[in-house]
This record gives C-alpha cells, structure tokens and sequence, in this order.
C-alpha cells in the first residue's frame, strides 16, 4: 500500500508549470504515492511570459475556452486527480515548525514545500511613481492594466532599456501609442551587449519609431502640463536628472527583476546578500524540506532570469523528489537569441569581453543595420563570447564553438563576415574540430572515413557514427563531405546514368508532373541516347509507381529486370523460383496441400522463407505459366518475390490465440498486405505486426514494423536486417487502426517518391536532412502539407493492383513469352544440371552437368 | 509491337539486308554460312532478346530496331556462370554502342563483338545474322551446311 504524502508547490509560473509537468510524468514509476497542491497569486493557470506582448494580437482573435491565449497547459491538465490548483491564494507564511503553509482560506500540511514565486519588477524609487497610469510590465493582469491605460492615450514611455524594457515598448507600440525607452545607463541592453552593438540596435529601433533616450535618470514624474506640440496635453511629465523633461500619457517601469523571496525570508530561510533563496545543486534550500527553482532561486550566488535555466532547475528537482539522486543542476548558460521589435538580438558567454587578455573582432555595418563582435581567448583559439546585432543566423554556429570549445579557424573573422554563408565554413575547420558532439566524431574521422572510400553521407553516418544522435550535425556534415569531395576531385553528381542528367526523385517529378507513359516519351523529352540497365529497371518502376501499369504491358517489357519479365526469381543455374503471396504468413492445409503438390508434380525443392511463406526453386521459363496456372486455379496469387515492392508483412499469431497478445496482429498483417500488395518502391519493403511487446514478429528490423499497445499500435520505420540491420525507430505510439493505415500510407508514399534508386528505407532516412524528425513533420503532423496528396496517390495505386501472374496467364502474347528458345522444343530440365540433397533437387555444384563448348 | 510498327520494321530491316555487309558488321572472320531459320521477327521482342538454337549451340537474339544494325545474335551463355540466361539480359548503350548486361551478375557484353566490358577475361561468341522475308537467319544466303564459330 502507498502512502500519500503532499507536495506544496507555491507559484505557478513557467517554471512552477514545468516542474509540475515533469513531475508528474515521473510519478509513474515512483514507490510513493504524492498528492500535490498549487497555490497561485494570479488568477490565471500557468501561461507564457515570454510572448507576454503577443497579448493583445490574442485578445483580437478567437480563442478556446479550453486553453486561453498564452496559457501553457490545457483545462484537462488540472483535472488529473492527484493535482490541485488553487488560484487567487497566495500564500501568506510558511511554519516550517509545523511543515504547514498558511492562505487566507487555512493552513496546508506538507512534506516537501517547492517555492517557485518567481521574481518582481523593480520599481526604482522615483518621487511620483505611485500615481495611475504608473505601470508594470510582468503579468497579464500588468499588460491589461496597460491597455485600459492606453485608452485615449497617445504616447507612452517605459523605463528600462534592457530585455524586457524593449518588449515592454513593443506592447506600446502595438497599441498604437507612440513608445519612448528611457535607459539609465548609456546603451540599450547593457547586459547583453557591448556599446557599439547597443548603438546598432538603438539604430535599429528608432528606424522602427521609437524614441530611445539613453544615459537618463528619471528623478520625478509629475501630472502632466501643455505639450509642445500644439494644443496636446499628456497625462505626465517625467523630468530627468540633466533637467529635460518629456511628456507622456502612461508610464512602464521595466527596470530590472528582483527574485520574489518574502515568504522565505520571513521563514528564515538562508538569502543571497542582494536577495534570492540559496539552494544547492539538488535545488534544497537550507531547509531540508523545502527547495526552490526558477527565478527566486540563487545557486552558487548566481541568479538565473531566463526561462532555460529555471527548466533545467525544474526538471532536476523533479528527479530528486522522485528518488534519483544523481539529479543535479550545474548552472546554465546564459547566451540569448532573440528578436526584439523585429530585430534580431544575440549575445554569446563573455560578450564584454571581461575576460582576462580576451581579444575581440568586429563587423559593423551602420547602413545595414549590422553588428558582430566575437571575443576570443588571447591566442585566439576558443570563442568566450559574442555579438549579435541585426542577423542571428550566426548564432547557432557561434554558440556551438563557444559551449563545446571547439578550436576555431586560424581566420576566426570569417565566422562573422558577411560572405561566409554558412558561419561554421567546414574547409575553416581544422582536422579536430568535433563535427558531431553527440558521437564525438571529428572532421579528421570524416576525411579518413572519405579517404577509405566511403563517398555517401549515409555511408559516412554509419562508418563514423556522426550525425545520427541527435542529428543537429547532418547538414555540417554533408557540406564537410561535400567539400571533402570536391576538393578531390570527386563530382557529387545524381545523375542515374548517363542518359538521364536527374536524380531518381526528379524523374519521379518529371514523370509525374509531365503525365510521362513510357520510357520513350521520358527518354525523349529529357534524357539522351537509349538507356541502361540502370536506368531502363529505375524508369520502369518509377512508371508502375505512377501509374500502375502492368508491368509487362507491351511498351514496358523491355525494360524490366529479369525477374520482372518473368514474374519470377532467376536462380544460379538459370531457373527460376516461384512465390505465391501467403498474406500475414496465414494459411489453411488445404492451400499448404496444394503448394505440396504442385512442387512434388514439378519435382521443386521447396523451402520455407524468412517472411513466412513457401519458396518453390528450380522451375524453368516453360514451366512457369502451367504451374503458376495451377496455383492461381487454387486460390493463391503472385507474391512479388521478384519485385521492388512490398514482399510480406510478417506476424506472430496475436490476441487470437496467445494468452499475451493484445491485438489481433494477424489481421493487421493480412489486411497491410493485401492493401500494399504489388506497389512499386525503389527497393523492397518488408513489414512485420507483432502482437504485443515480446515482439514475436521481429517487427523493428523491418521498413515498416507495427507492435500492438493495449491501446492500438505503435508504429516503426525504417529498420532492415539484412547486410547493415538497424532497428527501426519510433515513429508514433497508440494508433487506431484508421491512423495506422493512414500513417503507413503517407510514409510509403513519401519513400516512393522521395528515395534514390535500390534506396531502402533505412539508407533513405539517412540522406534526409532533418532526419527522423523532418519524417515525422511531414508524414504526421504534414508540415509541407502534402498529406492528402500522399493519400490520394497511394490509394490510386492501391486500386490499380492486379495479380501480374494472372494477368500475364490471360493474354495470349505474353503467355507465349515463357519458352526457353522460339524455335526448338523446351530444354530437358536436367540439362541446367541439377543433383539431389536431402531429398530434393538442387543445382549442380559443379560444372560437369555444362555443356562440352562453355567448359573453361 | 502492333502491326503498323512490325511492316515498318520489317521493312527497314529488309532493306538493310544485304549479306556481305553483314558480313562485316559482325564476324569477317567467319567463312560462308548456309542459311539456318532462327525465329520468326515476329518472335523478337523490340529492344529485348529472345533465345533460340542453331543446331546444339543456344543463340541470344536482340532486336534493336531503327538501329544499324537491327539484329545481334550471341552466345546464350553467360560466360562466368554457364547458365543460359544472356537473352534475358538487358540491352544498355554507352557512348553509343550498345551492350547487353548478365541478368545475374551483370557484367556488360558488347554485342557486335561480344566483349566484355568490365571484366577483360570474359567474353560471349558472336554470330552473323539477317532478316529476310520475315524470318532470321544465321547468316549467309547460300545453301551450304552453316559452320558455326569455334568457341574460344
């Protein structure tokens, strides 16, 4: 039996919300049972303060009930029983004597008090500052107060020149007032930036419409008199040190943040000397029973007013309280990226330089509106910090040099002038400079792995490892390669061959865009000379995924791959296999008697396959249609076994007779295998449903694999066994059946269009930049909205589908096709050499069954 | 191949015809030949290949019409496996010369000499053929007994 015990949350704030969320997502698997209470002093659950001045566009448009503008969780969030959120009571004292906190509604018992209270905005003692129209900036409750006050004003100013200053002046303007910022200090943001990038974006800023008055104290604000402008009063007048004065109808105190610590004060909880609770790196604060994150929280004398760190301190102690006791924060990074009133804002580590003997370089660009600064250590080898004014596309290389120590170019300046596009220039990087952090893999292990021969990115990824953890490396990686192999004189053509100057997926477009039927027409209108045995098979089975075509209609004959003339697997001595399609491995012993005897009247070894199903070998071309013939009159139909599509859908018998099954994975099978059945891909596909997670039918080494949840299906892509197995990831969990078969639908569609020729799905996923997270964008949440198209495609091939044996039995001219020579009888069938092996007839091994005049 | 295409056909290759010339395109070192009915043109499939024997030797037909020449005829055999599979093989051109590929492991063959293009130990016989009154011939319109290239 678990016993209950409470956990006390104060605050909830972005980072109150975030650890509430973490927590319970850990609570899962954790031996004691917790009941958790949230006191909150706003009115409103948990929204984001960090868009705070997207506020007003919300209020003009239509919004839920369920999940008000800005606010983070939904309605059903709070629902969840062992949560309670009680809003409009703050908490008013904590007895740690006692483990109680007090609201004006009574007194709460805990076991563990988090404070997460945040911070307020500091008010700087001006004489006046308590008069309306007097406001902050820091919660919704703040930005409607602004907006009654904007009513019937014309202008207003904030006071502060920093972060949120600037929002805050963003809001005014959005308001259609005329917004001044008033900074103290000389700059704008002289936290974040250095004066020549401050001056940049003041530039910016006014270019924008609002006045910025820098190096000014506000020593009074006082009820308004005549403007100057003619005739125009304003509600105030704020008077400066240097005895300037300006009129303004309201006023925005954005000054700076104070972390919120009264309550742990007043507890005698251990303070920083400018205020802030101390914690350790488990977020306790010098009581043992109650710890602190977010902005009020002060580890190792630091504070921490972004969103990111107060996360990370969230998420710790969420581990902690469920037991981990590895969990630690170890302080964060402070570089921003941002974009304030439209211009792009960012600053990197040690952006003044402060640094001991720290070098800097500089771009500026007034006309332009563009400023870069990189500070760098004294032999200019690692980047301390950075600049950012008007452009951030540098940020994220410049951040990564920064926080990894990557060792920098011998010409570091190229990393922020204008003509290097890509701001990380891979032929800048020195041999150890890492390329994927995640694997540790250097460029040096990038060229060798290219010297050994490797020439494909998806060839790279799986020799050197790089760029398949996160994948955030993919695109620095295929500019290294590409690079790499420019500068050896290696083309990276895609070209299929020489006669089409495209890469399969543009034939794909062409064929396609073009309503292209036939080889001829495509040869003719965008290729050259008269085809390969590259790029006859790659056309052709670009065409059947078009259109559909039977295959072995007449203008597409010549084109096909042996297996695909004859519908069957050419095996070593010259015969062929035959495969009838046994759907989801199901079969009844009447259809298993037939398979029987066919083979024994054809005397063909038959074996079982890997995907559940009956291999009968050594049939000669004549033979083909009377056994084929014989088998189609029993019910079965082709397998495909010699076509680059679907082969089968293997399955473990499921909830219809395992007692661990919860899915009836064989009708899944059955039904993915009828629907997939005779599609044309790039490759083979191969998919497996397994009926529950014992996974029986090895489902993750497939292109498609669909594992049964108590709820529906998990979906996997992407895996292969074969020469390079590789499991098959994740790609979306609990769907119905309805969801499934869409999903899967979309995925191979996109594969079929998208893959390069004899690509399998495992190697394509490699090439796509973005990797398993573009897939899912695409296919899942149809980023490039291409889903119905995919849908609709895919149902037209589906609705094409015939069975090729039986049509190629019915029609006389191909029919006549299966004989071994057009004007002689068929060979004896022991004339391609067999010999008998447990009881069966397999090829010769060796040579002596060859007729006298090929012997070597 | 519907029936326009096939008299069109038929008749570019009748006019090709000649024997001594094709003589030379394919094997001057072969003597005279008495004729040998091979196929039908209609047996042919248009830039594909058909088998067909010439008494115990097995021949692979390609017919690539509109080209000069039309018809090849070569060893059925692929050369490194023995099996007779060529005439399944694919017909592929590179710089302008035309080749078929193994179906099983797809080394090229150039068929008017039967080279090998990517592996210089292999290579196919080649034998002269023609088209006449809609039938093939191994080559030579006299009526002597053919005599068949000796295999290397």
């Amino acid at each position: 039996m678990k016993q209950t015990k409470q956990l006390v949350v104060i605050g909830n704030g972005m980072v109150g919300q975030h650890f509430i969320e973490q927590w319970l997502a850990q609570q899962a698997d954790s031996e004691q049972s917790w009941q958790v209470t949230v006191f909150a002093a706003e009115s409103r659950p948990a929204y984001d303060r960090v868009h705070l001045s997207d506020y007003f566009q919300h209020l003009q448009q239509a919004h839920s009930a369920e999940q008000p503008p800005l606010q983070l969780a939904s309605k059903a969030f709070y629902q969840q029983p062992q949560l309670t959120l009680k809003l409009n009571e703050p908490v008013l004292a904590i007895d740690r004597q006692q483990q109680q906190v007090q609201t004006a509604h009574g007194h709460y018992r805990y076991d563990a008090l988090v404070l997460a209270t945040g911070s307020y905005p500091f008010v700087p003692p001006i004489e006046g500052r308590q008069q309306p129209h007097c406001l902050v900036y820091r919660t919704i409750d703040d930005l409607e107060a602004i907006y009654q006050s904007s009513q019937g004003a014309s202008c207003g100013v904030v006071i502060g020149g920093g972060l949120l200053g600037l929002e805050a002046a963003n809001a005014l303007k959005r308001l259609g007032l005329q917004a001044h910022v008033v900074e103290f200090a000389p700059q704008l943001m002289p936290v974040q930036l250095d004066a020549a990038g401050g001056s940049i974006l003041r530039q910016q800023i006014e270019a924008l419409g609002v006045q910025v008055h820098t190096d000014k104290a506000t020593q009074r604000i006082v009820k308004g008199t005549q403007g100057i402008v003619a005739g125009k009063e304003h509600r105030l007048q704020l008077e400066f040190n240097d005895g300037s004065s300006l009129g303004t109808d309201l006023v925005v105190f954005s000054a700076g943040i104070r972390p919120q610590d009264s309550l742990a004060k007043a507890a005698g909880l251990e303070l920083g000397e400018r205020g802030g609770i101390v914690i350790d790196s488990g977020c306790r604060t010098s009581d043992p029973a109650i710890y602190a994150i977010g902005e009020c929280a002060l580890w190792q004398g630091q504070l921490f007013g972004l969103v990111a760190p107060g996360y990370q301190m969230a998420r710790t102690l969420a581990a902690v309280l469920n037991g981990d006791s590895s969990a630690s924060f170890q302080g964060a990074d402070m570089s921003t990226k941002l974009k304030l009133l439209g211009v792009d804002v960012g600053s990197i580590g040690d952006a003044h330089g402060r640094s001991q003997d720290a070098v800097s370089l500089y771009y500026r660009n007034d006309a332009a509106g563009l400023y870069r600064k990189l500070v760098l250590s004294k032999d200019g080898k690692q980047l301390l910090g950075a600049v950012l004014v008007g452009d951030n596309s540098y940020y994220d290389a410049l951040l990564s040099y920064a926080l990894h120590g990557l060792p920098l170019p011998a010409e570091p300046e190229s990393l922020i002038l204008p003509q290097s596009q890509t701001a990380l220039a891979p032929t800048t990087l020195p041999d150890s400079a890492t390329i994927c952090s995640c694997h540790n893999v250097s460029k040096a292990a990038v060229c060798q792995a290219v010297d050994q021969g490797v020439l494909e990115l998806s060839g790279i990824k799986s020799c050197t490892k790089a760029a398949t953890g996160c994948g955030g490396c993919a695109s620095l990686l295929k500019t290294v390669l590409e690079q790499e192999l420019t500068s050896r004189g290696l083309s990276v053509s895609k070209d299929l061959c020489e006669h089409f100057a495209y890469s399969r997926q543009e034939l794909y477009h062409l064929v396609r865009v073009g309503n292209i039927r036939t080889f001829d027409q495509l040869l003719q209108q965008h290729g050259k000379g008269h085809g390969c045995e590259i790029c006859k098979p790659a056309v052709a089975s670009i065409l059947a995924s078009c259109w559909n075509e039977p295959i072995l209609a007449k203008p597409h004959v010549s084109l096909q791959d042996t297996n695909d003339t004859f519908l069957a697997n050419m095996q070593k001595n010259g015969t062929y296999s035959v495969v009838p399609r046994i759907p989801g491995g199901e079969i009844t012993p009447d259809m298993l008697v037939v398979l029987g005897e066919v083979g024994r009247k054809y005397q063909l070894y038959t074996k079982i396959t890997g995907g559940q199903r009956i291999d009968l070998f050594g049939a000669t071309l004549d033979q083909l249609p009377q056994i084929w013939q014989e088998l189609i009159d029993a019910g079965f139909e082709t397998g495909h076994a010699y076509g680059k599509s679907l082969r089968t859908v293997k399955s473990c018998v499921g909830s219809s007779w395992c007692r661990y099954g919860v899915q009836d994975s064989v009708s899944m099978a059955i039904l993915l295998e009828n629907r997939y059945k005779g599609v044309r891909a790039p490759h083979k596909i191969k998919m497996a449903v397994s009926g529950c997670t014992r996974e029986c039918a090895e489902a993750q080494s497939k292109d498609v694999g669909v594992i049964a949840t108590e709820n529906g299906w998990n979906l996997y892509v992407c895996g292969n066994g074969g020469m390079k197995p590789r499991h098959a990831d994740l790609f979306a969990t609990d769907l119905n059946d309805e969801q499934l078969i869409r999903t899967i639908d979309r995925f191979l569609m996109l594969y079929i269009q998208t893959a390069d020729r004899l690509q399998r799905t495992s190697v394509w996923l490699g090439t796509l930049e973005g990797g398993l997270d573009y897939l899912k964008a695409v296919v899942l949440d149809d980023s490039l909205q291409l889903g119905d198209e995919l849908e609709a495609q895919m149902a037209h091939l589906i609705g094409a589908y015939q069975c090729e044996w039986k049509t190629a039995l019915n029609d006389p001219a191909q029919r006549s096709r299966f004989r071994s020579f057009v004007n002689a009888a068929p060979p004896e069938r022991a004339s391609f050499g067999f010999q008998s092996e447990r009881g069966q007839l397999i090829p010769s091994r060796t040579l002596d069954a060859l007729p006298e005049e090929i012997k070597p | 191949m519907n029936a326009p295409q096939r008299s069109i056909a038929s008749q570019s290759i009748e006019q090709t015809r000649n024997p001594e010339h094709s003589l030379e395109q394919h094997n001057s070192e072969v003597s005279p030949l008495a004729t040998l009915p091979l196929a039908s043109l209609a047996d042919l499939v248009p830039w594909s290949g058909v088998a067909a024997k010439a008494g115990s030797h097995e021949l692979a037909l390609f017919y690539l019409p509109g080209q000069q020449p039309e018809l090849y005829a070569v060893s059925h055999r692929d050369p490194a496996t023995g099996a007779a599979v060529i005439a399944h093989g694919l017909i592929g051109e590179s710089q302008g010369e035309f080749y078929v590929a193994s179906p099983l492991h797809k080394q090229q063959y150039r068929l008017k000499d039967g080279i090998c293009l990517t592996d210089p130990s292999l290579a196919l016989s080649v034998y002269p053929v023609a088209c006449r009154q809609g039938h093939i011939w191994l080559n030579s319109g006299t009526n002597q007994p053919a005599q068949l290239p000796q295999m290397e």
